[in-house]
């Protein structure tokens, strides 16, 4: 609520909340930042974590970043719990393939060559125009 | 609380009635698959949608429930007081609204949201969200008979191909995770008449919305992974769903891969149809049908999709007769048999045995081409060619030969104004 509200995130922005320690998902992670902007014709997003390793890399190339919000551990934990429950906005994306509960987006990394950019930008992110190696634009 | 496409269709008739939509063109905005539903409820309350526009590149330039797709600038630029925009949106409600104002449309007047209920994170939403979760604890309760030990599998869809998919991976999974003791929910009693058939014993049918519930309750404690298994691979927000169709995951795919965790060298245990069933053969005795020589029409799918018209099948059944073979129309019992055929009423689970017997089946792609998939007999199956499902066309995802269920197996697709050319290919299908 609080993100919501000093973010404005209903009008055009959304969270993308990373919430594990995995570099290599992580930065693939920030790198399609500016394809879910894009796709969404969104104002921009707001990075959450609880990684330091994300804070640092976000600042370094901010394209699409209109903040980055650093939670304590157990912000990220109540915000997925909560998430868990149910879903209370369709603008707020999770970055990992186990959570929130349920997710068994690990069991589909190398089926079929999926690669993490997919998983991120399809499954994660929900960019409807990607192909593989980046979004085609309507 | 109402299904996602009960919801549209409410927020479509109160549309639909708004003085605004008087006279004007509407256009739709968003080609999915509830938004289907939105446009049959529009045009049913004599709101005919005059264009269907998307922003998904996919889409764009494909046949949508008989509309060409097109991009929003392609249609309404420039601005024409004519159109009414009707946006059916979950996501990006206010990105389209953004866009449209950009272009001149707005809201109330020429543009209008319809979009799923959603909780908020109010505590007014949470506090309307709890009945649920004790309704799931009840259910669940009820559901185990209270044993902690057991393992509540829940099938949420009613889709008997859905089902059918299930049976051919369940077992495995069931012995990888050594799992002693379990139920199977089900929310259809067709879908439990396919469980049946291969050799569920222990099936229950529950109401959709008391299983979503539990999966809801199951989310709550973090149940563990085999106490409440959902066997669907997109449920209630689950991410694998948006893979569907993408690099060559089908819906065989896609239920191994996300549902089950199983390898694809795990073979899927196919049913053995007979062709000696007493029950089929008392039918084909009943109706004058000829086991063997016996042509099974199946026209009346529940399918997403456009499906051939009466003439096609009409034709279809002339040339099979022409040709020798008994004519039967696999239909429900409100349905009528095509034109010059028998009518075939028989309980699903029947299926399989009775596509055996006959020895021809000809079939719009839907469930029950999957549970009469393992059939020896010679099939042609039927799809859509503009049909699009996620990131895959219609034949792509569902194709059962891709699936490894293609047995005597002819797929044919099909379109507006190409009737003859498709007879022409069921009819060699046949041979």
């Amino acid at each position: 609520m609080r993100l919501r509200k000093r973010y404005d995130i209903d009008n055009g922005a959304y969270v993308v909340a990373f919430v594990e320690d995995d570099q290599a998902l992580n930065e693939v992670a920030l790198a399609h930042v500016r394809d879910l902007v894009a796709d969404r014709r969104a104002r921009g997003v707001v990075v959450a974590t609880d990684q330091q390793w994300v804070v640092e890399r976000a600042a370094e190339d901010p394209d699409g970043i209109l903040a980055v919000e650093v939670l304590a551990n157990r912000d990220v934990e109540s915000l997925l719990s909560f998430y868990e429950l149910y879903q209370f906005t369709p603008r707020l994306f999770f970055v990992s393939l186990a959570r929130p509960y349920g997710n068994r987006l690990w069991q589909m990394v190398g089926v079929n060559g999926l690669t993490l950019d997919d998983l991120v930008c399809l499954s994660m992110y929900r960019i409807r125009g990607w192909a593989g190696q980046g979004v085609t634009c309507a | 609380m109402p299904s996602a496409g009960e919801a549209l269709r409410r927020q479509a008739r109160r549309v639909s009635r708004r003085r605004a939509l008087r006279g004007k063109k509407a256009v739709l905005f968003g080609a999915s698959v509830l938004a289907a539903q939105v446009k049959d409820e529009l045009e049913k309350h004599g709101v005919p949608v005059h264009a269907v526009v998307d922003n998904d590149p996919d889409k764009i330039g494909r046949n949508y429930q008989g509309l060409r797709v097109q991009s929003p600038e392609e249609v309404l630029v420039p601005f024409s007081d004519d159109y009414v925009v009707i946006v059916v949106a979950f996501a990006a409600a206010r990105e389209m609204l953004h866009q449209l104002e950009t272009l001149g449309y707005r809201k109330r007047r020429q543009a209008f949201i319809l979009t799923t209920l959603h909780l908020d994170e109010s505590l007014p939403a949470f506090v309307r969200f709890i009945p649920h979760l004790l309704r799931g604890q009840i259910t669940y309760r009820k559901l185990t008979g209270g044993n902690p030990g057991s393992t509540l599998f829940i099938a949420p869809y009613a889709g008997t191909g859905d089902m059918y998919l299930i049976e051919l991976f369940l077992q495995s999974f069931v012995e990888r995770h050594a799992i002693c003791d379990y139920r199977l929910a089900v929310t259809s009693n067709a879908c439990a008449q396919v469980a049946r058939m291969m050799g569920e014993s222990d099936v229950i049918v529950a109401d959709q919305h008391a299983l979503n519930s539990v999966i809801s309750y199951g989310r709550l404690i973090r149940a563990r992974p085999t106490s409440i298994v959902v066997l669907n691979d997109g449920w209630m927000g689950a991410p694998t769903e948006w893979l569907r169709g993408y690099k060559g995951l089908n819906f065989e795919k896609m239920f191994r891969h996300t549902v089950f965790g199983l390898e694809d060298e795990i073979a899927p245990r196919i049913p053995v149809a007979s062709a000696t069933n007493e029950a089929v053969l008392k039918l084909f005795d009943e109706q004058g049908l000829v086991p063997g020589r016996t042509v099974v029409l199946s026209p009346y799918a529940n399918t997403l999709f456009h499906v051939p018209d009466a003439a096609f099948w009409g034709e279809l059944a002339a040339r099979c007769a022409e040709r020798g073979l008994t004519v039967c129309t696999n239909c429900g019992p409100t349905e009528q048999p095509l034109a010059g055929t028998r009518a075939a009423r028989f309980p699903l689970s029947l299926g399989p045995d009775l596509v055996e017997t006959a020895g021809y089946f000809v079939g719009v792609r839907s469930g029950f081409c999957d549970v009469v998939s393992g059939t020896a007999s010679r099939k042609v199956v039927l799809y859509d060619r503009e049909g699009r499902f996620y990131k895959g066309s219609f034949h792509e995802y569902f194709s059962l030969s891709a699936m490894g269920l293609g047995r005597n197996l002819r797929e044919v697709e099909y379109g507006d104004g190409d009737r003859e050319d498709v007879v022409a290919e069921v009819m060699e299908g046949l041979t």
